[in-house]
């Protein structure tokens, strides 16, 4: 009677022990396969197709240069991975309006038996678009051959940068009266270095006298254009604050391209010079104009 | 006499032309854009980079970093850096997002400025970057029902149930006994 009991209880403990606990542990005693022999031992080319998994990419532009981007793929055949293709991994990056990127993705190592790593390499040049980026990258195995693809997002960065020359500007004796007075050392160049998108802005600050520095030639007498032999009708400067210079753009591009891409000219021109004493009018007291994209 | 005046007025000419041919380059980089905004949940903090670069020039640069917009949950850890002569600078910028902050988003702009010595012109002209992005807001998702650790604690219950009750009727046995 004792017996049965023990027997009960055994058997009740058995039977919610089989319920939680996995079949592979239970393995050990019986000596049958566990599921993870049956995948390594497969050494026919599979019938299944690859599995691709593609994390998410990104990186900054380079100044002036380009910037390599790596990101590293993983390619899975539940056959094993000696089934699956190693020279066939490629990538495809794609964004509206912009140059695709194309290229193989050498095998690096092998992470598990049925998954191998492999790595991509892009480069991207300093004035391609910013933002999203579509990253598609394919592979095949051996045994079952079809193209398979897995995709995600490489995200590029907004770069804000330029390069201008001259880093001053200067006028030729002008008389106290005298009208449309164009700088004589313009335009100033300015290369986009970088991929920002937008207008140019200047700061400009009202000129002092170096002699007498209580006299001065304002701000607002002061206009900057685009475009040469306009810039006398062109937009006026504010003393202290941010202007945008009408009909500017920062005009992302690639500089070597020629032909103006990546490229801006801003003339300036005093259209009335004000009624005040000769003498040298800079901006060595009140500070340095500001040009920027705005 | 009149050669040496000649010479120095030659020499001061090609000075002041060389002084004007004097180019400013940098720039300010990030990752975020109006189009990318940085992704956050409440309560959380989170470290992006700002990168600094100072190319096509011999001579390294100070810039200096002003937050125009969203210093309340902003914070820099200097306001000004050195980046040497064609070189870049990754700047920590780090972002704490209190977990009653009221907002869904906070746009964030930062100005840049590097200062410009007097060129020799009348007007000198400077530089200035500036880098605008937004922070979306959302409040962290809690882990779903039925989620793998949810599901080993209950493995961990069960085990240590079936252990109590093994004993209590080994325990009841005996006293049986």
């Amino acid at each position: 009677m004792r017996n049965r009991g023990v027997y009960i209880v055994f058997a009740v403990i058995l039977l919610l022990s089989m319920t939680v606990i996995s079949a592979g542990f239970w393995d050990i005693f019986t000596g049958k396969a566990s599921s993870a022999d049956q995948n390594v031992s497969v050494s026919v080319v599979g019938a299944n197709a690859v599995i691709i998994t593609v994390p998410p990419a990104s990186g900054t532009p380079n100044e002036g240069g380009s910037r390599t981007i790596i990101f590293n793929v993983n390619v899975t055949d539940p056959d094993g991975s000696s089934d699956i293709n190693t020279t066939s991994v490629r990538y495809e990056i794609t964004k509206a309006a912009q140059t695709t990127k194309t290229g193989s993705c050498p095998f690096q190592n092998n992470i598990s038996s049925t998954t191998s790593n492999f790595t991509c390499t892009t480069v991207f040049w300093y004035y391609e678009a910013s933002d999203a980026w579509n990253i598609r990258v394919e592979a095949k195995d051996v045994g079952n051959g079809t193209l398979m693809n897995g995709t995600n997002n490489l995200t590029y960065g907004s770069l804000n940068a330029f390069l201008m020359s001259p880093s001053s500007i200067t006028w030729p004796g002008v008389a106290t009266g005298g009208t449309n007075q164009q700088a004589n050392n313009d335009p100033t160049l300015i290369n986009n270095t970088g991929n920002y998108v937008s207008n140019i802005s200047i700061t400009g600050i009202d000129l002092n006298g170096e002699t007498i520095q209580s006299e001065m030639i304002p701000a607002n007498n002061f206009r900057a254009g685009s475009v040469f032999n306009l810039e006398c009708t062109a937009t006026p400067l504010v003393n202290g604050s941010s202007v945008v210079i009408a009909g500017s753009s920062s005009n992302p591009g690639n500089i070597s391209a020629g032909g103006g891409a990546g490229q801006a000219n801003i003339y300036y021109c005093i259209p009335s010079v004000p009624l005040v004493s000769s003498q040298i009018y800079s901006t060595n007291q009140g500070g340095s104009w500001t040009v920027s994209y705005t | 006499m009149r050669k040496v005046n000649l010479l120095l007025f030659a020499s001061l000419s090609l000075l002041a032309v060389m002084l004007l041919g004097i180019v400013s380059s940098a720039g300010v980089g990030s990752l975020y854009t109006k189009d990318n905004p940085l992704k956050m949940t409440y309560g959380q903090t989170k470290t992006i980079d700002l990168l600094l670069t100072n190319k096509g020039v011999s001579e390294g640069k100070t810039f200096e970093i002003e937050i125009k917009q969203g210093s309340d949950i902003l914070s820099i850890e200097k306001t000004s850096y050195f980046v040497n002569a064609e070189s870049e600078l990754n700047v920590p910028l780090t972002f704490f997002v209190p977990e009653d902050y009221g907002k869904p988003s906070q746009a964030i702009e930062l100005s840049v400025k590097s200062g410009t010595p007097d060129q020799g012109g009348m007007v000198t002209l400077g530089t200035a970057w500036t880098t605008t992005f937004n922070v979306e807001l959302s409040v962290a998702e809690e882990m779903p029902e039925g989620s793998d650790a949810e599901g080993g604690i209950l493995i961990y219950v069960l085990i240590i149930a079936i252990i109590i009750l093994t004993l209590i009727v080994l325990f009841v046995m005996k006293r049986k006994k």
